[in-house]
């Protein structure tokens, strides 16, 4: 195998990973954001107990915010990964737009 | 719908006093609710999880030196299934835990409509009967007072002690999460240890992707090297945090296993006790039909209290085996140092 062709197919390989990564994000997103609007939709319900109340909306609040956080980080992981691909991706063109320009130098001295 | 105390028995609830005004004030459905939402999530999450690690995988194995570095110290550290992962079955265990509780407590309310309603029927006698039969009545009261009193103190009991310090422990746990996520504000960016990559970089030939992600230019044997020692220190502290947020788990577990073995010997013990009442053949009807009801509840925790034991007891398994296979990565990633 060419070193041309191992490049090419581990540069798929990173956007496979990357795209599979975005569809992830994006369905745990959907996860936290359900969570979170569905809690606010519970509310406190007609719970009069003080000490429950208290432990309740500190635990569901929490749990909240963590999984609110955590999706932050599996996008910030995700855009990450897309730049990456990204910025090889000009590289490679820049690489190749490098070679034709010296081809054409070449024979313009020849 | 949550069970209230019904308008006919409200006088007798009035003369009885006790726990039954606090008890009615806990509202069952609300924590089944809560409880469902969480198990969405849970079941929503795992997937994506489960997704999101596959991806990290690909695109580890299709990138090489620094870049790969950075992207795995970043996932191993932030992202990868670890916080989430526990996030997640603290959600799942949340779930499970408030069905439990809310199911406690309407058995709780069961069992005080039942001791209501024969204190009721006890008064509907004595006033139509005579006074002869007042005394009975009010002994009658007591009796149901007594009764309740048992069951309310239970269950506050059991709400105050083991289910409060274990929401509790459940929040440190959130805490802990919280405090090893970084807050990356409303709208992140880059999260790869601040890094962006540098477009201008010509990816190097070979069979990985290799990128100028992390830095440009090359890397010295030594700083790799220096690198490679620093991860394979950071990746046996986070081995080694994560084995003791297992044992801690297990612990928590097994102490849940022998509450609910004591909840189930309790509640063998009062269906004895409801079975020799459901045979009285003084009994009426309805009281009868309330008590079978109640048995018949009881009957179903006990069965949903040992599924929940059995459950826990496999979880306690799969934990061990993670432990012996973090145990034997630590060994590996010593030889790194």
């Amino acid at each position: 195998m060419t070193d041309q062709a191992g490049m090419s197919m581990a540069f798929d390989a990173a956007q496979r990973g990357c795209g599979e990564m975005t569809r992830s994000v994006q369905g745990y997103a959907g996860a936290a954001t359900g969570l979170r609007t569905g809690l606010e939709a519970c509310g406190g319900g007609t719970q009069q107990d003080p000490e429950l109340v208290v432990l309740l909306a500190e635990f569901t609040g929490l749990l909240s915010q963590a999984a609110d956080r955590s999706a932050q980080v599996y996008a910030a992981t995700a855009d990450g990964m897309a730049d990456t691909v990204t910025a090889v991706r000009q590289a490679e063109a820049a690489s190749a737009a490098q070679v034709d320009a010296a081809q054409v130098h070449a024979k313009g001295a020849t | 719908m949550s069970l209230t105390i019904p308008a006919e028995y409200a006088t007798v609830a009035g003369l009885i006093g006790g726990g039954v005004a606090a008890l009615f004030t806990l509202d069952e459905d609300h924590l089944r609710e809560v409880g469902h939402t969480l198990g969405v999530f849970a079941r929503q999450a795992t997937p994506s999880l489960a997704g999101a690690e596959q991806a990290a995988t690909v695109f580890t194995s299709a990138t090489s030196g620094a870049t790969r570095d950075e992207f795995a110290g970043h996932w191993n550290t932030l992202a990868s299934e670890g916080h989430t992962g526990r996030l997640v079955r603290i959600a799942n265990w949340g779930s499970t835990a408030l069905g439990a509780i809310a199911q406690a407590i309407e058995l709780a309310k069961m069992g005080v409509l039942a001791w209501l309603g024969w204190s009721t029927a006890q008064l509907a006698i004595a006033a139509f009967t005579g006074v002869g039969v007042i005394a009975a009545a009010t002994s009658a009261l007591l009796r149901a007072r007594t009764s309740i009193g048992s069951i309310t103190t239970k269950l506050f009991t059991h709400l105050r002690g083991t289910v409060a310090q274990t929401i509790r422990r459940a929040s440190d746990q959130l805490k802990d999460i919280l405090n090893k996520l970084p807050n990356l504000g409303p709208k992140p960016r880059l999260a790869l240890a601040g890094h962006g990559p540098t477009p201008s970089a010509t990816p190097k030939g070979g069979t990985r992707l290799s990128s100028s992600w992390a830095s440009p230019g090359k890397r010295k044997a030594a700083d790799e090297a220096m690198q490679r020692r620093r991860a394979a220190q950071e990746s046996i502290k986070r081995l080694g945090k994560e084995i003791e947020d297992l044992e801690q788990q297990n612990h928590q577990f097994r102490q849940a296993i022998r509450s609910l073995k004591r909840e189930i010997q309790g509640m063998r013990e009062e269906n004895a006790e409801l079975i020799l009442r459901i045979r009285d053949p003084h009994m009426s009807v309805w009281s009868a039909k309330s008590y079978g009801e109640l048995l018949d509840r009881q009957t179903k925790l006990s069965q949903s209290h040992q599924r929940e034991i059995s459950s826990l007891e496999k979880a306690i398994n799969a934990n061990l085996v993670s432990i012996g296979s973090k145990r034997i990565a630590q060994t590996t990633e010593r030889r790194n140092l």
